[in-house]
């Protein structure tokens, strides 16, 4: 599971000075729960996801993930969960089965259990078919299904997905959702970034609707909608933001 | 750190590599034939290029004796006088104003020689016509009194006379004759030459040396300037000294002297062309070692750094740009393990490319000789190092390579592209090419000193063990290999540095705009100096002395003055304005908080007591141990010698000297090194390496090695000083002490020394203080315990520092 408390990440941007990219987020998500973080781009979604995969050092507050401390326990942290942005991506000279089982050895994996796992995933994602191909052969959907069987491959308990299925076609983000939504039957804790309000609909137990670093609220959807008292979510996500920007003077939706 | 790790990433990246055609071509295909393809092209070019034979225009020939004449029948030099020189000497083609009979009848009028011919003659009439005139000139001032003749060899501001102005003349145009003149030297015999000969070989009266009469010798005549004609000369005046030798000879056997009466007293070439009495020693594999010596370390060194180039671009860059650092570093690897894979992988392929290009070259090498080349089996290249010299090749190699990876690894980390990645890296490529080729230098040899210095001392030490492999070469390898290996142990920690940054593994793609920058330079002015103002600070300050320091010495050093006086004032204005306005400048300019950053506080009073008291204890022991280390330094320039002489020599008072040699650096230094460099590196809260940087800039800025070092020790000491204080006032205090020693010890005599109360811990010798056992044992104990105990206190007041 994953505890958030106060997270603060603070930037110094050439141009504008110290910019503040998160400020006081705080959110709990538990196992066999998908956690969606809802927010429009430059929101820091990014950055929050990236200091609780322990690339990025929170500049204050807490956060624990799987039990373990992201500043304190980074190595164990990442030990325990599996993680996929837009920015993580498949490498270009390493076919798919090398790709996941170099990941699965940095893991610590047992030969075995790697191969068992491997077929396992290879198998429930559907991917047989490019097990041997190029990285730089692949197709977005492909590369997309390489990452998120290296997130798969030591079966962790916590999944982190930054904004999986941008780029892909109907199909293969139907797939990717479909098997987000496995994973929370398999009883693992996943957090969930996005900006599109169906794919949220179909698969979030909880949101936290975030903008310019803060949290706006957060909750589960018939809870947000009572809150607002607005029944469409997209409707709702474009209130909540553009009541927030025009409170805090920052540039109009509409640029 | 886990091994299991590294070797996973190492192995990845290797395959990676491997994978790579474009790394795969540059590594392993193109030095496979670059080697080859050289061999050819040379090959082609010494055919297309083979080297031309040298004219040569010989005029009066019909004036040689007939019975040794030095030119055949057939219009060429004697074979017998090139003989036990190589054949390309003989490479000379003669113009003889008589052409040989036979080929005289046959051939028809050639317009072309005629007009050499009579350029030849013109030039040479010319060239009697300056001998005349200098003659003349010479008489003349031979005529004038003795006061008068210096002032014609000095500088002479008389108006040149009539014979002066023509001999210009002359000179010019007998110069312009020869740029024009189609061959590349004349000789001319004078007219009656052969009876002049005869005479010469039959007469028993000495030669009339008394009265030489220049017009009955021959005239050479070239021009030294230009290559061609250089040549020629040196092979024609080589046939002319043997031809010169038989006559003496023929003259001594006619006139029945003993053989030995006029034979030369040094070299003797025999009949064979063999010299009995002139030995060169050298063997064909210490001809082959020498060309491998230029040749080899140069090539090793740049392929090297070729080798850790590309691959390094790939691994640090190449990963950012094509998105797939973040999935490694989200990965259970440690940073420190991903570096160290990297590093290793990049290691290998630096190593694997030299040994590559170097096979290849000593490959082709070979294969060429097999083919009969004839010029380069002479050189003997083919002749490769022995198999122990190879082996210490390979050994030298690992910590090289290991010093290349590492920088190349951290400057291509801290790319965001491949691109970016190469405009990082060349200039490290210049700088390494730079010191290559100060290597090949003969005049640079394996010193102590020179063995330490990064890429340096490896070059030297190949050079030396090619050329060599003596046993006193080794005791440089134990040096060398340890330098070089702390040289990339702390490039591969800055790597590693470089990889725990979030600013620079998430480097946003930001555009450089100069006007926002400085607008946020100025008016977003920080607290304290960045770390890379405080860089900018001491290369201002140096460049500043590079490019000021002449112009200073110029506007003060006025002829006339007092030489003490005016080199204390040139000191003066170098650390009022070389060192102090600059940092202060850019202080006043770039900070907001002048006082933290510069430290202006008040300390307690125990670090005003440890400034003062601390050097006294530590001098002792930097005398001593400067003096222990002398043989490793290179000896002080003349100019800094000479500096110290004017300062000490002068009869200015010692107040000025203390101003100028204490005072003044105690303050400039100081605000510069502990204020503004020591706060700018110490800005992150990491004051240990702060103090190491700042100490290492304090050394280099002083150039000359004995006081970097000096320096380097010192600047340790006041940059804890300044961190535990909070203060820049006992730095200064302690700077001061330390400098104003020495000027006071100038003053004392070695009388005084040697009767007073310093007897028995103080000494002088050679004009120089030095100190007994005694007192280095208790200078050594005390400071021992001083800064052990400035170790251990905690800092007076917290550094000022800006954690982000």
């Amino acid at each position: 599971m994953i505890e958030v408390a106060g997270l603060t990440k603070t930037f110094r941007d050439f141009k504008r000075g110290p910019i503040v990219a998160l400020e006081d987020v705080s959110f709990v998500a538990r196992p066999g729960e998908i956690f969606g973080l809802l927010g429009p781009n430059g929101a820091g979604k990014t950055t929050c996801l990236r200091m609780l995969s322990t690339v990025l050092r929170p500049t204050a507050g807490t956060a624990r993930v799987a039990g373990y401390d992201v500043v304190a326990q980074p190595a164990q942290v990442r030990a325990h969960i599996g993680f996929m942005s837009g920015n993580t991506g498949v490498y270009d000279r390493m076919t798919a089965t090398e790709m996941v089982a170099y990941f699965g050895r940095l893991y610590g994996l047992d030969e075995d259990v790697l191969q068992r796992r491997l077929d396992e995933i290879f198998t429930t994602l559907q991917m047989n078919d490019f097990r041997e191909m190029l990285g730089s052969k692949m197709s977005t959907g492909m590369k997309q299904k390489v990452s998120i069987a290296r997130t798969l491959i030591h079966d962790p308990p916590v999944l982190i997905f930054d904004e999986p299925t941008s780029g892909l076609d109907v199909l293969v983000a139907r797939a990717v959702l479909d098997a987000i939504d496995l994973f929370r039957s398999q009883g693992k804790c996943v957090l969930f970034s996005t900006h599109i309000m169906r794919e949220v609909e179909r698969l979030c137990d909880r949101v936290a609707v975030i903008d310019c670093g803060r949290i706006l609220a957060q909750g589960t959807l018939v809870e947000l909608r009572e809150q607002f008292a607005q029944p469409d979510v997209e409707e709702l996500f474009y209130q909540l933001i553009a009541g927030n920007r025009a409170r805090t003077g920052t540039e109009a939706l509409e640029r | 750190m886990t091994w299991r790790n590294v070797r996973l990433v190492l192995t990845r990246e290797v395959r990676d590599q491997f994978r790579d055609r474009r790394t795969m071509f540059m590594m392993l295909v193109l030095p496979l034939l670059l080697y080859p393809g050289i061999g050819v092209g040379i090959m082609q070019m010494t055919l297309i290029f083979s080297e031309q034979p040298r004219t040569v225009v010989v005029l009066g020939n019909q004036h040689l004796p007939a019975a040794q004449s030095p030119i055949t029948a057939s219009g060429a030099f004697d074979a017998r006088l090139f003989e036990g020189y190589s054949d390309s000497v003989r490479n000379l083609v003669l113009i003889a104003e008589t052409p040989p009979a036979e080929s005289a009848a046959a051939a028809p009028v050639d317009l072309k020689r005629t007009a050499l011919l009579e350029n030849a003659r013109e030039i040479v009439r010319l060239t009697a016509a300056i001998q005349a005139l200098e003659r003349r000139i010479e008489q003349a001032e031979a005529l004038l009194p003795p006061d008068e003749t210096d002032a014609i060899g000095g500088f002479d501001d008389d108006p040149p006379t009539p014979d002066e102005t023509q001999l210009k003349q002359l000179r010019d145009e007998l110069a312009a004759k020869f740029v024009a003149f189609d061959a590349d030297l004349i000789i001319a015999f004078p007219e009656e030459f052969d009876r002049l000969i005869d005479e010469f070989l039959a007469e028993p009266r000495p030669h009339d040396a008394a009265a030489p009469h220049l017009s009955a010798r021959p005239i050479v005549i070239y021009n030294s300037a230009n290559e061609r004609s250089q040549l020629a000369y040196n092979r024609v005046s080589k046939a002319l000294t043997f031809w010169e030798r038989e006559l003496l000879a023929t003259r001594e056997a006619n006139l029945s002297f003993p053989s030995t009466f006029i034979a030369p007293l040094f070299e003797r070439r025999q009949s064979d062309g063999t010299s009995r009495n002139v030995t060169d020693v050298a063997q064909a594999e210490q001809h082959s070692a020498n060309v491998w010596s230029r040749f080899f370390p140069t090539l090793l060194i740049l392929m090297t750094l070729t080798g850790a180039f590309y691959p390094s671009i790939d691994l640090g860059a190449g990963e950012k740009e094509r998105g797939t650092m973040e999935t490694l570093l989200i990965s259970p690897a440690a940073r420190s393990e991903i570096v160290l894979g990297k590093f290793l992988t990049i290691l290998l392929f630096s190593i694997l490319t030299a040994l590559v290009n170097i096979a290849s070259m000593g490959g082709s090498l070979f294969l060429f000789t097999l083919a009969g080349e004839a010029a380069m089996s002479r050189m003997g290249m083919v002749a490769l190092p022995s198999i122990g010299t190879l082996a210490m090749l390979g050994l030298t190699m690992v910590p090289l390579a290991g010093l290349f990876s590492a920088l190349s690894l951290a400057l291509a980390t801290f790319a965001r592209s491949t691109k970016e990645g190469q405009y990082y890296l060349t200039p490290m490529m210049l700088v390494v090419m730079g010191l290559t080729i100060v290597c090949m230098s003969p005049a640079v040899e394996l010193t102590p000193f020179n063995s330490v210095i990064p890429v340096m001392g490896i070059g030297l030490l190949l050079k030396n063990l090619i050329q060599s492999g003596q046993s006193d070469v080794l005791l440089y390898v134990v040096p060398v290999l340890l330098s070089s290996l702390g040289y990339s142990l702390l490039a591969l920690w800055w790597a590693n540095e470089q990889f725990h940054k979030e600013e620079v593994l998430f480097r946003e793609a930001e555009r450089f705009e100069l006007g926002l920058w400085f607008q946020h330079l100025f008016r977003e002015k920080e607290r304290l100096p960045s770390t890379g103002q405080a860089l900018f600070c001491f290369v201002a300050i140096m460049l500043l002395q590079f490019l000021l320091a002449g112009a200073i010495t110029n506007l003060l050093g006025a002829p006339g003055k007092d030489q003490g006086e005016s080199t204390l004032y040139i000191l003066l204005a170098h650390q009022l304005a070389l060192i102090a306005a600059p940092t202060l400048f850019m202080g006043l300019l770039l900070i907001s908080d002048f006082g933290r950053a510069f430290r202006i506080r008040m300390p307690s009073l125990r670090w005003w007591l440890m400034g003062a008291a601390l050097p006294f204890l530590l001098i002792p022991l930097a005398v001593e141990l400067q003096h222990s280390l002398q043989w490793f330094f290179p000896p002080a320039p003349e100019s800094v010698r000479r500096t110290m002489e004017a300062l000490t020599s002068g009869n200015s008072s010692v107040w000025a000297l203390f101003t100028v040699v204490a005072l003044a650096p105690a303050i400039c230094e100081e605000l510069a090194f502990r204020g503004f460099i020591l706060t700018g590196f110490a800005r992150h809260g990491r004051t240990r390496v702060a103090i190491v940087f700042s100490a290492l800039l304090f050394g280099m800025m002083h150039m000359i090695p004995q006081q970097v070092f000096n320096a380097f020790l010192m600047g340790l000491v006041l940059g804890l000083l300044a961190i535990r204080s909070g203060s820049l006032f006992p730095c200064i205090v302690f700077h001061l002490v330390n400098n104003a020693i020495p000027v006071l010890a100038s003053q004392l005599q070695p009388a005084t020394v040697e009767s007073g109360w310093m007897k028995g811990w103080i000494a002088i010798k050679d004009n120089q203080m030095r100190f007994t056992w005694l007192t280095l044992a208790l200078c050594g104990i005390s400071a021992a315990v001083a800064l052990g105990w400035m170790l251990r206190t905690p800092n007076e007041v917290d550094p000022p520092t800006e954690i982000p």
